[in-house]
């Protein structure tokens, strides 16, 4: 065994590692956050007294529950019909289509709903063609329609990923307590609420905060759907600190914007953390 | 164990705090020895070809040149280099506020000191004084880097002569030159990316883009302005009537100049350097085919007002450690042969010289003479090759050369225009697709957030 003076020892690079590559850029984040203005809180006072950032902060909260819930939802249901179907080459199908969109980059995402969305899109040929409008509608002027396309673009394009994770934690159900349950509760939805469901409780729980975590921070969905007109309705912090930082090259203001942000994260994990408790 | 973590966490702190006013000189990664080092995303195509030319200016110049040429995401790059002590002795940018102290060296004594730098006929001070301008530094915080055009209303002048039409000069005149597009090759009239594109427009009521001072030496938006309202409802009457191609919210400068070429629009607002561009690009395919920057179109007073694009330049790093090789590069890339390097390419791989001839290779042909600069400063300056003249768009920018303006964008190195045109282009873009909005609607919509951003800038 290892004496405790050679396990620091061991373990030394990596805290140096820690050390200097998060803690030391993490310090100088905040101190740069209270330099740069007349006081030591301006820059925050500056991020706080903006509409924008706090509609930002809005917004990546409503992501955040709006792709964990839907996207959780979604992918349970998928990863159980691959059970369901487990081997068959229909389940393989599934499988292969919908983990596809998780390989394409947002950019080829964004151009596949632009090309169905946008005035002359699709959608709006056939709705003109059905004589249900004369003018086309411009979706992506609409801030609701596009914090939904987000949501909806951003559960689609991890679907077959997060379905992955829930099926194989489905695959560890032994198999004797199936044949069990079958003898007993033949139908799927008994099978569901009363063998798969409560056997990946832990992982729904777990995938639950990574993909909240993961949403409070959207970026890439957001800054290719936003515009002008639709921006505050769909900008998140980490957008505008992108902009402040490097468009208008106001670093202290984003860094403040991103200190800020990181404490709403910590508090809304915490929060979520003990909403899910009595779940464990 | 705890007390050596303290002691980490202090150190770090002390170690953050202090980093940039230790007693050592803070050079930020910049080194005596080893290579100039140049960041650019524009004067090559890969990172081949950064390799190729950082030989070729090596031998040319006898000392080590290294070009790192970045593709996507350069500006956040470069702001990532500056953090991380990642030096670049001559960067590349067209981002004002990177034109100060901050992050560059004041070159106007090194500028007054070369022959080549001063040269009127070279880098007309014209140049010199946009940037400033642009940067508004009283300092010289870079070398611009090729004649950055004007942004021009670019229609197709086949068309136009086929109707039988002059060329326009007021918004009627454009909107029956569009609704015949329209009616003979069931082409939109006008294609834009948001609003970016209407100044020609704005032009005819004496409309100014960006931050303009007024008489009494107060900043002010003139797209706000009561003036503007005439542009907005033009706009959104081509809107209703079909004429005005419809994804503004999502096209981007490469859908506008595809469907003018393919025949898909009449009327585009655009660099005047791609007036040349495309009639090189269609000439084979439609020979036909034929696009001119029109006249900058004037007010009653006669007042008008055409965009010039914003100026790139080489800045100096302000850590650099070896300016005077710093400034033979740049020297270099404004000489002739750097003339060549920037247009036609690198030797060897964009041509090869059969005599006295440039005869392009099939990357050079693809690169089509742009390697940073498709038009020189220098005016005297002549290319050795017969292709990719760039027809018509010398002639485009002379029609509005009188008219010429840099938008200011930025005051004391804070940039203002950001926020304000993004304001703009929501209330302006809500006016031409909403038929209850009226531009009036948009003027007074822009007022309420727009002003309080201008008390702040004029106090």
């Amino acid at each position: 065994m290892f004496s405790n003076k050679k396990l620091l020892f061991l373990a030394t690079p990596a805290v140096l590692y820690t050390a200097f590559y998060f803690i030391y850029p993490t310090i100088t984040l905040v101190i740069s956050s209270f330099t740069g203005g007349d006081t030591l809180i301006s820059n925050y006072q500056y991020v706080l007294s903006d509409p924008y950032y706090i509609q930002s902060i809005l917004n990546s909260v409503v992501y955040g529950f709006g792709i964990s819930l839907f996207g959780i939802t979604a992918s349970v249901a998928v990863a159980i019909l691959m059970y369901s179907i487990s081997g068959s080459r229909v389940q393989k199908t599934l499988q292969l289509s919908t983990y596809t969109p998780y390989l394409l980059s947002w950019v080829v995402i964004f151009g596949i709903w632009n090309a169905i969305f946008q005035p002359s899109g699709l959608m709006n040929i056939l709705l003109i063609n059905l004589g249900v409008i004369d003018i086309p509608i411009q979706f992506w002027a609409s801030g609701i329609f596009s914090k939904i396309a987000i949501i909806i673009m951003t559960v689609w394009k991890d679907l077959g990923y997060n379905a992955l994770i829930f099926y194989i934690a489905l695959l560890s159900i032994p198999t004797s307590l199936i044949e069990a349950v079958s003898l007993e509760k033949d139908t799927v939805s008994n099978k569901v609420k009363s063998v798969y469901i409560p056997h990946i409780r832990s992982t729904i729980l777990v995938m639950f905060m990574l993909i909240f975590v993961g949403a409070l921070k959207t970026f890439d969905s957001a800054y290719i759907v936003s515009n002008s007109i639709n921006k505050e309705f769909v900008q998140t912090p980490a957008v505008y600190a992108y902009e402040s930082g490097v468009i208008e090259g106001n670093t202290h203001i984003a860094d403040a914007s991103s200190m800020i942000f990181l404490v709403i994260c910590l508090i809304l994990l915490v929060l979520v953390r003990k909403g899910t408790e009595k779940y464990e | 164990m705890k007390k050596l973590l303290s002691l980490l966490s202090l150190a770090l702190v002390i170690l953050a705090g202090c980093s940039s006013t230790s007693g050592a000189k803070d050079t930020g990664g910049c080194e005596e020895d080893g290579a100039v080092q140049i960041l650019s995303n524009l004067h090559v195509k890969s990172s081949d070809e950064a390799s190729a030319w950082s030989d070729y200016v090596s031998e040319e110049l006898g000392f080590d040149v290294e070009l790192t040429y970045i593709e996507d995401e350069y500006d956040t790059y470069v702001k990532s280099a500056y953090s991380s002590d990642l030096c670049y002795d001559l960067i590349y940018t067209a981002q004002p506020f990177m034109m100060g102290d901050e992050y560059a060296l004041p070159l106007d004594s090194y500028i007054n000191d070369s022959e080549i730098l001063s040269d009127e006929t070279i880098i007309p001070s014209k140049a010199y004084d946009n940037l400033k301008q642009f940067s508004s530094q009283e300092s010289i915080y870079g070398i611009p880097n090729k004649n950055e055009g004007n942004l021009v209303l670019t229609y197709r002048q086949d068309w136009l002569e086929e109707f039988g039409m002059e060329e326009p000069t007021d918004l009627a005149g454009w909107r029956q030159y569009m609704e015949k597009a329209n009616e003979e090759y069931d082409a939109y009239g006008f294609i834009s990316t948001e609003l970016y594109d209407i100044q020609p427009f704005m032009s005819t009521q004496g409309v100014q883009f960006g931050l303009v001072k007024d008489e009494q030496g107060k900043w002010t938006v003139p797209y706000e302005s009561d003036d503007a309202v005439v542009v907005y409802d033009w706009l959104g009457q081509l809107y209703d009537d079909g004429l005005y191609e419809p994804n503004m919210l999502t096209n981007g400068s490469d859908d506008m100049r595809n469907m003018m070429m393919a025949d898909g629009v009449a009327t585009i607002g655009y660099w005047d350097t791609w007036v040349g561009l495309m009639n090189d690009k269609m000439a084979e395919s439609n020979p036909d085919f034929k696009v001119i920057g029109a006249k900058t179109m004037v007010d009653e007073a006669g007042n008008g007002y055409t965009r010039a694009g914003n100026p790139g330049a080489f800045l100096v790093n302000k850590n650099t450690q070896k300016i005077d090789q710093d400034i033979k590069v740049l020297e270099f890339l404004h000489s002739p042969a750097g003339d060549l390097l920037t247009t036609a390419g690198i030797p060897g791989v964009d041509y090869n010289l059969e005599g006295d001839d440039v005869v392009f290779t099939s990357e050079g042909i693809e690169h089509g003479a742009d390697h940073g600069v498709p038009r020189s400063l220098n005016k005297n300056y002549v290319h050795p090759y017969s292709e990719f003249s760039l027809q018509g768009a010398e002639e485009s920018a002379e029609k509005v050369e009188d008219y010429s303006f840099i938008a200011t964008q930025s005051v004391d190195g804070v940039d203002y225009w950001t926020d304000i045109e993004q304001i703009i282009y929501k209330y302006g873009i809500k006016s031409i697709i909403d038929p209850e909005l009226t531009g009036q609607d948009a003027v007074e919509g822009m007022r309420s957030e727009i002003d309080p951003i201008l008390d702040e800038l004029n106090q």
